[in-house]
């Protein structure tokens, strides 16, 4: 029984060496460091300061309206991204004609890179010689020009559809699955009580998909918190920080300031808003279960 | 059975230690940099510039021939990467025998990178430091924390110059700038006027440091040394100076100088192509760009390719002397790690001051930093470029100047969104200036 037990253990060695050395390891670090002052790359010039860093992000007005940023991107994100994904794998159900090809043009953008995605709307909404701007010029449609990327109020809005655009499609894979968990009988006896595909849709698809619904809030919540390929090749987090977002002003205080101590901070605080968060999605939809469900 | 587990074991094992080994450096590099069997030293070198891919052409078979035994690998990246990748190289102790470095990332890199002084006199002799242009090297040893040279100096640049397209002047009757203000606005008005399709002055107005400066450098226009008195705390950056930048700012907007389409441009590929596919009449930048416009390196295969082009500094908007924003923006530094000094240092020699050097500062057209190397203004392109280059040189040398940044990056960073803050977002002037102050506190 004891060689048995040994044995167990070499066999999970290499996974918890693997676990400490690039998880455990890096966390306490930075957990350690996100209490110094700590300029540059030498970690032996970094000079203990408690809460000095925590402090200087509470005030940081630009800190605070990276985590706004992040919420009101966050909202927007999963609302259409679960709707759309949803809406779409409804629709793929129904196994119209040529729904084989369109599941594979839904999920084509979420194998694409994210660099690739990033590019390609930036030069879609490039103000100056973008094609959407080019198309609206040609189209007789001039007013509805606007800067796009190079506007703050419609930034967000530039890569949001970026977002969503690569990510939807995820949707489908996740709902797939859930729908084909929910028994034909339910749909044909709603249909026999008279009930449209609406009423099925809000009454039927979407209560029974609960679980589904609990985990892609968990993942979008979190692919949200740690935001940072398209708004970097899009915008780096401009104009005016209207599209900075807590991983690039990370990103921007270690690489370019080399301010390693507040940004060790602020990846902390990612951490415990990513663990609260989660937290409170499985609190309130009663961890995924059906009511009644152990 | 026993066999069967005992192999899972051992194989647990190997991955263990496959998984941690692969981790470490190897001492592959290090061979190779020996020169492994063919006797030669291999340095390797990492730079910026697109235009540094000229050295395989130009400067390197120059080294070649001078240091036969030497062999230089060289990697270029674009800006913002390379710097992102010196960061991670520097740290892990991996960085380029020999870098390209500029006077606003000496503080940051310093601990990593030698002194050069002590170097540069046993491998060049004592009266090395007369071979630069006077105060350079001095200048230079004032930004690093220990008073040592971090960079050999290759060329000095400045800010702002103005370069304009005199073909599409030409064509639509719109007389070149002149550099003065009123000027300027005419003719961004005239521009607008005959072609609306044509942006008169590209602006990087969307990189938020380009901005940045640019305002430091009209503060700097309305009282001279108040940027460098409010970093030290002898002034105050919500002094009138500052404020009255804002204004000037302001003001060029409204004059349709730094038009709206600006503020959707970087530096580059932005403004770069638009003024090289003819998509603006004009762009106001550093000076860096002479050798790619005047010398047309960089026009060869574009729609501008046979264009005429001129260059013009731009003057104090208030029409009082101007002051420059000078810096020695190119050089090289040599790597702690690197283990092969004198030979870096060798090479450091020829592209500052050598015919390879001479073979860069004819292609960039800057302002080199040592005495023997000259720029052939037979070279550049057109009568336009010959009229107005020297013109441009000149004011570089002979006007008063001033650093282009504070030499703090998280400054610098504050000034140039505090700036778009209130171009974009209409956030107030004054509280604008009190973040910028509060920064510049902070960081003191």
């Amino acid at each position: 029984m004891r060689k048995n037990k040994w044995n167990s253990y070499l066999y999970i060695l290499p996974a918890v060496a693997f676990v400490s050395v690039f998880l455990i390891y890096p966390i306490l670090f930075n957990l350690i460091s996100s209490f110094t002052k700590w300029k540059g790359l030498n970690f032996s010039a970094a000079e203990f300061v408690g809460l000095q860093n925590y402090a200087a992000l509470w005030k940081d007005t630009v800190f605070r309206n990276d985590l706004k940023n992040c919420i009101f991107f966050m909202v927007l994100t999963l609302f259409f991204q679960m709707s759309i994904g949803l809406l779409l794998t409804v629709l793929l159900n129904m196994k119209l004609a040529g729904h084989r090809f369109l599941e594979t043009v839904y999920f084509f953008p979420v194998v694409l890179s994210s660099v690739v995605i990033g590019y390609t709307f930036s030069h879609i909404f490039e103000p100056n010689f973008g094609a959407l701007n080019t198309f609206l010029q040609s189209a007789g449609l001039s007013n509805l020009k606007r800067m796009w990327i190079g506007d703050p109020k419609y930034a967000i809005y530039a890569i949001l559809i970026a977002n969503i655009y690569q990510w939807a499609g995820m949707g489908i894979i996740y709902y797939r699955a859930g729908l084909a968990g929910i028994s034909k009988d339910i749909y044909d006896a709603a249909k026999i009580d008279g009930a449209g595909f609406w009423q099925s849709f809000f009454k039927i698809t979407i209560p029974l998909l609960k679980n589904i619904h609990v985990i892609i809030l968990l993942m979008g919540t979190i692919g949200c918190l740690k935001f940072f390929d398209l708004a970097y090749i899009m915008t780096s987090g401009g104009p005016a920080n209207s599209t900075e977002f807590p991983l690039l002003y990370l990103y921007r205080k270690f690489m370019r300031e080399s301010n390693s101590g507040l940004a060790s901070a602020v990846a902390i605080i990612i951490i415990i808003l990513a663990t609260l968060m989660s937290a409170g999605i499985l609190k309130i939809t009663g961890n995924g279960k059906e009511e009644g469900e152990l | 059975m026993k066999k069967c587990r005992i192999l899972s074991v051992l194989l647990c094992a190997a991955m263990l230690v496959t998984g941690l080994a692969a981790c470490g450096k190897s001492d592959g590099d290090k061979a190779q940099k020996d020169g492994g069997g063919d006797g030669k030293i291999k340095l390797t070198f990492m730079g910026w510039q697109p235009e540094l891919q000229m050295m395989n052409d130009k400067m390197l078979p120059v080294v070649k021939e001078k240091y036969p035994d030497i062999e230089i690998q060289v990697e270029i990246l674009e800006w913002f990467d390379y710097w992102d990748k010196l960061t991670i190289d520097s740290a892990a102790g991996d960085a380029a025998d020999i870098v390209a470095m500029d006077v606003d990332h000496i503080a940051t890199f310093e601990d990593y990178y030698m002194g050069l002084d002590d170097l540069a006199k046993d491998v060049l002799g004592d009266g090395w430091e007369d071979q630069y242009n006077d105060g350079i090297l001095d200048d230079l040893r004032g930004v690093s924390s220990d008073g040592t040279l971090k960079m050999m100096p290759s060329d000095v640049t400045g800010l702002w110059y103005i370069f304009y397209n005199k073909t599409i002047c030409d064509k639509l009757g719109v007389e070149p700038p002149n550099g003065e203000y009123e000027d300027l606005a005419r003719f961004a008005a005239e521009i607008k006027e005959k072609d609306s399709s044509i942006l008169p002055v590209a602006f990087a107005a969307k990189e938020d440091v380009n901005l940045g400066y640019f305002y430091l450098w009209l503060a700097t226009n309305n009282q001279q040394g108040i940027v460098q008195d409010a970093v030290e705390g002898k002034a105050s950056f919500t002094d009138d100076a500052f404020v009255k930048a804002f204004d000037q700012l302001q003001r060029m907007y409204d004059d349709g100088i730094l038009a709206e389409e600006n503020f959707g441009l970087d530096a580059y590929p932005g403004c770069d192509e638009a003024l090289k596919n003819g998509n603006c009449a004009a762009y106001l930048t550093g000076e860096w760009y002479l050798g790619n416009y005047l010398m047309g390196t960089s026009l060869k295969g574009t729609p501008t390719e046979n264009d005429e082009m001129g260059v013009v500094t731009m003057r104090n908007v208030q029409g009082a002397e101007t002051c420059m924003q000078k810096y020695t923006s190119f050089g090289y530094a040599i790597s702690n790690e690197c283990e092969h000094k004198e030979e870096a240092m060798k090479i450091l020699e020829e592209w500052t001051q050598g015919e390879a050097a001479n073979e860069w500062m004819n292609y960039m057209a800057c302002v080199p930093a040592a005495k023997s190397v000259s720029i052939d203004v037979g070279n550049m392109k057109s009568e336009e470029a010959k009229k107005t280059y020297q013109k441009a040189l000149d004011d570089l040398n002979q006007n008063p100047s001033v650093l282009r940044s504070t030499l703090n990056i998280e400054l610098d960073n504050k000034i140039g969104e505090a700036v778009v803050s209130v171009m974009r977002s209409g956030l107030d002037v004054d509280e604008a200036l009190k973040q910028i102050q509060d920064t510049a506190d902070a960081v003191r």
